[in-house]
């Protein structure tokens, strides 16, 4: 089937609550960092937006909007201490398994069999929710989590939107 | 998340992203991304469906450390197997303390 219109659709839900329009990013370019290492040599970490977070953390506000925050997810956390509080989307699948976001226990296997290097110590969950800080979510949030990543020599980051 | 992605790649490490919402990630341009044109909530796969999920991944981190070009867009070609929609529940409402900031005014 066709990819669905998301922007579209969102905008036709929120403006039908009475929200004004959204200004949604868009841009003509982007960023760029070549991967220097093979797979196999990468130390790679996950993260991810949908509310996730330890059932021994704050959980998330499955409403929220604008969280900054995140959640550190340590390599070895069981998946049934995961949980997610988010009401944008149906997550009752990735309820039942946390791996159709949140690949933690794929990434475990990958790094058994050797297919990447390893799965990083510490991984994300954020919140997020509907966004209207980007200035911080781009030079707190996201500047934060890079200088987590540099400081702990990650050479990539897997990222799972919600 | 793209424009997380992008300050991410900015400072020096690369990123993929995969995502469900190929129209979203047209306009944000995350560095790297692959599509998987399934609904919200499965973008790695089916819930205890080991092997669709590793294939995914494996696609994904494929994309990472092959593509050479910034901003592509790689369409996975995974199919969800039936229609599916929006992935809110109908009759979506905003909690009371949600309501837009002033709604309307001056309109």
């Amino acid at each position: 089937m066709e990819p669905i219109k998301y922007v579209k659709m969102l905008d036709e839900l929120y403006q039908g609550l009475g929200f004004p329009p959204y200004k949604w990013s868009v841009f003509r370019t982007t960023t760029w960092t070549p991967l220097e290492k093979p797979l196999e040599k990468c130390r790679i970490a996950l993260c991810c937006s949908s509310g996730l977070s330890r059932k021994d953390q704050p959980p998330y506000d499955p409403y929220c909007r604008s969280d900054l925050s995140f959640r550190e997810i340590p390599k070895d956390t069981p998946v049934e201490d995961l949980v997610i509080n988010y009401a944008y989307y149906d997550h009752s699948d990735a309820d039942k398994d946390i791996n159709c976001v949140f690949p933690i226990e794929r990434f475990r296997e990958l790094e058994k069999e050797g297919y990447i290097g390893e799965l990083a110590e510490i991984n994300y969950g954020l919140g997020m929710g509907r966004m209207y800080k980007r200035t911080a979510l781009q030079t707190q949030l996201a500047a934060d989590i890079a200088r987590r990543l540099k400081g702990t020599e990650v050479d990539a980051l897997f990222l799972v939107p919600a | 998340m793209g424009l997380l992605a992008r300050v991410i790649e900015e400072v020096g490490i690369p990123t993929i992203y995969v995502g469900s919402a190929r129209d979203m990630m047209e306009q944000v341009k995350p560095p790297r991304s692959v599509f998987v044109n399934f609904p919200l909530g499965h973008q790695c796969g089916k819930p205890f469906d080991r092997e669709l999920q590793m294939s995914i991944i494996k696609d994904a981190l494929q994309a990472l450390s092959t593509l050479d070009e910034p901003g592509t867009v790689v369409d996975l070609p995974y199919e969800w197997g039936e229609d599916f929609g929006f992935g809110v529940a109908d009759g979506y409402q905003l909690p009371p303390d949600q309501q837009p900031p002033v709604a309307n005014k001056g309109s």
